[in-house]
């Protein structure tokens, strides 16, 4: 290999572990036996776990956040594909302007988002509410969804639903027959995304959730403002892990995809 | 026509400012094989889209079994198509593929397990149901694709191009398995081809079509022989065309070379003084060896090449007005002749066709 070659490698290497650090260092500090943050962390046990497991707060703020994921999933999956499939397929007026709009969040800050949901569920008497944090969380995760099933349908022929046409399938035929079969490992990589980002979402859940609905990551943000809690590196590790295996699960699942062709 | 299985009427297409299709009459009859033959962008395959419905015209009506189907979804129509990349289902195997119409229809699982069977023993593919279409060569994924499209019995197929992807002698096989099927079905088949041979090879009627319009349609003997535009000539067979001056109209005719030597011809159409192309296929023109006879026309020339093609030799010609093609049978014993040499050429007053050169 060319020594040019080595140094880019090199450099990245570098680059990658200066920003994937931060989120390593909690690991050890999750084993530490101490109620203090302390790194590096001089004894090893897993007490901040039990710790974790026990408190009550915590473990509703972590099915809150399995809750909000998983429908916000749901949501997303449900409003996303035919989305999709409408505005790739369909030649409708206004095409091009509903698509601006359904991808929109991904341009706006999530902070104005979050404000923006803030004042509307307020004015609705929705604030607080799970529903209020699904819909928020939905908004957010649409597009991805969209744009992951949009890239599919670009490679999907359009002529098999013209043929499926032809043999006498309708619309929704097609569609479930059709479409969605060849659709289905598009669907599951922006499930997947959908419920990683709910579940690691702070910005909109602060803005939105209230007392008893506090989803895990605005647990935690309050946690670091009122009391610097030695549970936060058990959370975070968790957090991580949780990401690692819903992405890995997500790539073994896009290569079965293309290794079935 | 009370018969005919599609009749367009005055259907026209255009796409913005293009025009894909001019106002055009088609009519098709019950049983018959018809072949849309054309260049790249004549319009055929969207006349074969106006048939199945999807895509609507612009203009006119379109009549299926003597029913006006102009607005009707595809889905209603009980069409087959076969596309030239043949749209298997890819997360389906064979067998599921095949059965797909007839699960839309509702038929019982029995029944779609007794004809899904008979009619790939049909297409000549028994054994390869539990298969993936990207399991199978191209020649199989075509019969596949034949397969679905019979299996539900529609009274009208159409074709796109089917064999496109296939090599020579595949697809040579696969026109001869077409018309057994079409014989064997009694249906009614309309096939788009660019390529002449095939539409010669298998059509009952060939519509040939130009930018967009019906240039000729007439029995595959009619179009070769009787072409009627200098198009239709050249797309058909291979044509040695000469320029030329009408001379004498009527029947027999006759039309004057550049270089003023008179040509007989059977008969001419054109008024005297028009400008005109002189026509002649290969296998009608003789390189002359000897004071030969039979011919009513002998011109002298130069030689410039001959090509052997296996069993024939094509002599190139060049004579006043453009070069002549004089095609014989390639013995050993035929006499050889060399570029540049001088020649004679020679062929019938009947087989010289005279057409008017284009604008
Ligand atoms: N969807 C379309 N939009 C614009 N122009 C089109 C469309 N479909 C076909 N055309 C044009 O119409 C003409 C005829 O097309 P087509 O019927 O597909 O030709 P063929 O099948 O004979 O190659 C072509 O010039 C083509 O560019
Ligand atoms: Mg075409």
């Amino acid at each position: 290999m060319p020594r040019q070659s080595l140094l880019t490698i090199a450099a990245a290497w570098a680059c990658y572990a200066f920003l994937i650090a931060p989120s390593l260092i909690v690991i050890p500090m999750s084993f530490n036996n101490s109620s203090e943050l302390i790194f590096p962390p001089t004894t090893f046990s897993l007490r901040l776990y039990r710790e974790f497991v026990g408190g009550a707060d915590w473990m509703s703020a972590t099915r809150q956040s399995f809750l909000v994921a998983s429908l916000t999933t749901a949501v997303s999956v449900a409003v996303g594909i035919p989305a999709a499939y409408a505005l790739a397929r369909a030649d409708f007026p206004g095409r091009r302007l509903l698509g601006m709009v359904l991808l929109a969040p991904m341009l706006v800050p999530t902070i104005a988002v979050a404000l923006g949901l803030y004042l509307y569920f307020s004015s609705l008497g929705l604030s607080g509410s799970t529903l209020a944090l699904v819909l928020g969380h939905s908004i957010l995760t649409v597009p991805f969804v969209m744009v992951i099933a949009m890239a599919s349908l670009r490679h999907i022929d359009a002529n098999l639903e013209v043929a499926a046409k032809v043999m006498g399938a309708g619309q929704m035929t097609v569609f479930r027959r059709v479409v969605l079969p060849l659709l289905a490992p598009a669907a599951v990589a922006g499930a997947l995304f959908a419920f990683l980002i709910s579940f690691d979402e702070v910005v909109v859940a602060w803005f939105v959730s209230g007392i008893g609905t506090a989803t895990l990551p605005v647990k935690m943000y309050s946690a670091i403002h009122w009391e610097v809690s030695p549970v936060l590196p058990v959370v975070s590790t968790l957090l991580t892990g949780l990401s690692l295996v819903v992405c890995t699960a997500g790539a073994a699942l896009q290569k079965k995809d293309r290794a079935d062709g | 026509m009370a018969d005919a299985m599609v009749r367009l009427e005055r259907c026209a297409k255009h796409y913005g400012a293009a025009q894909a299709l001019f106002e055009t009459d088609l009519s098709v009859a019950a049983g018959e094989f018809v072949t849309l033959l054309g260049p790249s962008g004549s319009g055929k395959t969207t006349i074969l889209n106006l048939i199945a419905g999807t895509v609507m015209p612009t203009a006119g009506r379109v009549h299926i079994e003597g029913r006006d189907v102009t607005g009707m979804p595809v889905e209603k129509r009980g069409l087959g198509m076969v596309f030239q990349n043949y749209a298997l289902m890819p997360h389906m195997t064979v067998f599921e593929n095949v059965a797909f119409p007839l699960r839309v229809r509702r038929v019982p699982e029995a029944e779609i397990r007794r004809r899904v069977g008979e009619v790939l023993d049909l297409v000549r593919l028994p054994g390869l149901a539990a298969r993936k279409p990207r399991q199978l060569s191209g020649g199989q994924q075509q019969r596949v694709a034949l397969a679905r499209c019979i299996v539900y019995n529609p009274p009208l197929i159409l074709m796109d191009e089917p064999l496109g992807a296939l090599d020579k002698k595949l697809r040579e096989q696969m026109q001869l398995e077409i018309r057994r099927l079409h014989a064997a079905l009694g249906v009614t088949m309309i096939y788009v081809t660019h390529d002449q041979e095939e539409a010669l090879t298998m059509s009952d009627r060939i519509v040939l079509l130009n930018h967009g319009r019906i240039e000729q349609a007439g029995t595959p003997d009619e179009i070769y022989f009787r072409p009627r535009t200098v198009f239709a000539a050249g797309f058909l067979g291979d044509s040695s065309m000469l320029d030329a001056t009408v001379s004498a109209s009527g029947a027999p005719g006759r039309v004057t070379l550049s270089d003023g030597s008179a040509l007989a011809a059977a008969r001419c159409d054109l008024p005297a003084g028009a400008r005109a192309k002189a026509i002649l296929r290969p296998e009608n023109v003789s390189l002359l060896r000897d004071a030969g006879t039979g011919h009513d026309a002998a011109v002298e020339g130069r030689l410039i090449d001959s090509i052997v093609l296996g069993s024939v030799v094509k002599h190139h010609v060049e004579i006043a007005g453009g070069t002549v093609i004089a095609q014989e049978l390639n013995r050993r014993d035929r006499a050889a002749v060399r570029p540049g040499d001088r020649v004679r050429v020679g062929w019938r007053a009947e087989d010289l066709l005279v057409l008017a050169a284009p604008d």
